[in-house]
């Protein structure tokens, strides 16, 4: 009961001071809160992009040109480069490496793709076009609203057909069921053989790839036109999430027979995930802990009301001790003060913080947030922590105080 | 309780400079006692209030409570000794300005583990025993100077302490409001509690069965 005395008398002088009370858990109040809205946003950014990876599947396995390490091995010397680096290597990767992969029985999926420029005659622009085989449709999930996507026979004969996403038709036959219609590329008729479903640019690819401006057509076609027949990457689709790790064996040793030696990179999924999310996380914990700092600053301004509380009090601390407190009720009595401004400070910036993080997204619907729970019971943990470790000092100064001297102050 | 004080000094220092307070003091005041401290101001009656009180120690001698040396009692015995056996009263009342009546005499019991409905209880009838039963949810500041001082008896009885520790209770009173809380004083020590009340009025020590004076550090039986 000792410490029920001690609870009472914190919430009694608490509101004996309203304001002043308010005021100090202010600064908790702002700590907490930007904890919880930094790292919300932080982890929003984190679950879109990983929801926008997953949304291919997780069994979905990329093969680019040259060597890419995600997680470089740590070297001895400092002095080493890369050989080949992303993107700037001379494009190793052919059909044939295509046409072996469609040989291996393992995979369900494989799909050479190849970006490249052609001249939109109608509208007089260049465009961007997509070469691709048939087995794009499943791995990409494409839905289509008119027609169908291109055949194993269109890619056999390099076929002149297209299939074109939902924005393409409208500016280049108005809209409606555009099959059978033909538009010029360079010159040439090309025959609409489908079109597909709008999809709201949020689901775009991992790429920030915009599905309804796209134009594909059989990669066979567009690599008969092109001198150097490399192509862009081939993506691969495992046969489940379990046998991508098999997958990308069985991927390597087949290209390996077409590459003398590992000039291309084979990238799961979640190779992609982790490196995202590595980077994504160390950002969120930088602007938790630049947050956290204001948390410290609420901290220290609990401490010196608790100094000026306690040197107020003075005379009832005497009185207290007079009537039978101990040095520890007195202490009890203040830690709890303060600990209870944090605690309440924490509770009021974290509702305004979990408030915050879900009205962001209304108020501005680019940003996505998601409260995380860790990130709560860290900041609950941290106010508790910064109200017990403020507090000491002002309670046990208040604990210490002589009795005598305590009753003889004015 | 016995009370017995045994060449007590009390020095109290102030960076290179000494005030001796106390010097070889020796007093015995036995169970159930009524005994007036007079003396000038400044002589050292507060002091030695305190030290009777367990809330100071001597810079030299020895205090016996029934018996026992207190010296060597550490802060949390002392205040277990404060709260159960010693009842404070004040000039200047020292009532908390944030809780009621009520709240104030409960504190004590609080101190104790006694259980809060139990404290309520016990605190309402001090209250009504010493006729404040309109004034239980009045805050200090909304009592006269009479009414806060029986509050503080109130407080400091609540816990049936055997030694009722008062100083200067009536310093702050008009006299027939002083004479009041003296007969409150008086009835407790019929009921068997040890009363020393410190005092400037004569008219008080004459009241009480015994009284002593405090002069230049020294005391002696009037
Ligand atoms: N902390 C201290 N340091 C130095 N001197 C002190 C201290 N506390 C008290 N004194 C001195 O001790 C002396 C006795 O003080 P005390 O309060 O006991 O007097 P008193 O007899 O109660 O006086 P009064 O009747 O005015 O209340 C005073 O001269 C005072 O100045
Ligand atoms: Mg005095």
């Amino acid at each position: 009961m000792r410490v029920g005395e001690s609870v009472r008398s914190g919430f009694k002088s608490l509101l004996h001071n309203k304001l002043r009370s308010f005021l100090t858990m202010l600064g908790i109040v702002i700590g907490i809160f930007s904890v919880i809205m930094l790292t919300s946003i932080g982890e929003g950014v984190k679950a879109q992009v990983t929801s926008q990876v997953e949304s291919l599947g997780a069994n979905l396995l990329y093969v680019l040109p040259g060597k890419v390490e995600i997680n470089p091995h740590k070297t001895e010397s400092r002095l080493g480069v890369r050989e080949t680096g992303f993107g700037q290597a001379n494009n190793t990767l052919t059909y044939e490496d295509v046409m072996a992969l469609r040989e291996e029985k393992q995979l369900k999926a494989v799909t050479g793709l190849y970006t490249g420029v052609d001249r939109l005659d109608k509208l007089k622009i260049l465009v961007s076009t997509t070469g691709a085989d048939e087995d794009l449709k499943q791995i990409s999930n494409l839905r289509l609203r008119y027609g169908r996507f291109i055949s194993k026979a269109d890619r056999e004969h390099s076929a002149r057909v297209a299939v074109i996403g939902d924005q393409a038709n409208k500016e280049i036959f108005g809209g409606g069921n555009s099959v059978s219609r033909t538009f010029k590329l360079n010159g040439k008729d090309y025959e609409v053989i489908g079109v597909l479903e709008y999809k709201k640019p949020e689901n775009m690819g991992p790429r920030g790839e915009d599905i309804n401006v796209k134009i594909y057509l059989p990669i066979t076609e567009m690599l008969n036109r092109q001198k150097d027949k490399n192509i862009s990457q081939i993506l691969v689709q495992a046969k489940s999430a379990g046998q991508v790790d098999s997958t990308q064996k069985v991927i390597k040793a087949a290209m390996l027979k077409n590459h003398g030696e590992e000039e291309f990179s084979i990238l799961k999924q979640q190779d992609m995930l982790n490196a995202i999310n590595n980077i994504l996380g160390i950002l969120t914990a930088g602007l938790g802990g630049i947050a956290a700092i204001s948390l410290l600053v609420g901290g220290i301004g609990i401490m010196n009301i608790m100094l000026v509380s306690v040197t107020e009090r003075t005379r009832e601390i005497g009185v207290r001790k007079a009537i039978g407190a101990s040095r520890r009720d007195i202490l009890i009595q203040f830690m709890i003060e303060a600990v209870f401004l944090s605690v309440v400070g924490g509770v009021l910036g974290l509702a305004a913080g979990v408030g915050g993080a879900k009205l962001l997204p209304e108020a501005v619907p680019t940003i996505q947030t998601a409260v995380s729970i860790p990130a709560i019971i860290v900041a609950i943990v941290f106010a508790i922590l910064v109200g017990v470790f403020f507090g000491v000092y002002p309670a046990t100064k208040a604990a210490k105080l002589n009795p005598i001297e305590a009753l003889r102050s004015e | 309780m016995s009370i017995e004080i045994k060449n007590v000094f009390k020095t109290y220092k102030n960076g290179d400079e000494y005030t001796e307070v106390l010097t070889n003091i020796s007093l015995t005041i036995g169970d159930g006692e009524m005994v007036a401290i007079t003396g000038p101001s400044g002589s050292g009656k507060s002091t030695l209030m305190n030290i009777i009180g367990c809330l100071d120690r001597p810079t030299k001698g020895s205090y016996l409570l029934e018996g026992q040396d207190t010296g060597g009692l550490n802060d949390k015995k002392l205040a277990a000794i404060r709260n159960e056996h010693i009842g404070f009263v004040f000039q200047s009342f020292n009532l908390l300005p944030q809780y009621t009546a009520l709240e104030n005499v409960e504190l004590p019991m609080l101190y104790a583990n006694t259980s809060p409905g139990v404290a309520r209880k016990k605190a309402r009838e001090a209250l009504i025993t010493l006729g404040l039963e309109q004034r239980i949810k009045y805050k200090p500041n909304q009592l006269s100077g009479g009414q806060k001082q029986r509050v503080a008896i109130a407080r400091a009885i609540v816990n049936t302490p055997s030694v009722i520790l008062a100083d200067e209770p009536t310093g702050s009173l008009d006299s027939k409001t002083g004479k009041e809380v003296l007969e409150v004083f008086k009835t407790l020590n019929k009921s068997g509690k040890t009363v020393i009340i410190v005092t400037h009025d004569p008219a008080i020590a004459s009241e009480t069965n015994r009284a002593v004076k405090i002069k230049d550090g020294v005391i002696e039986e009037v």
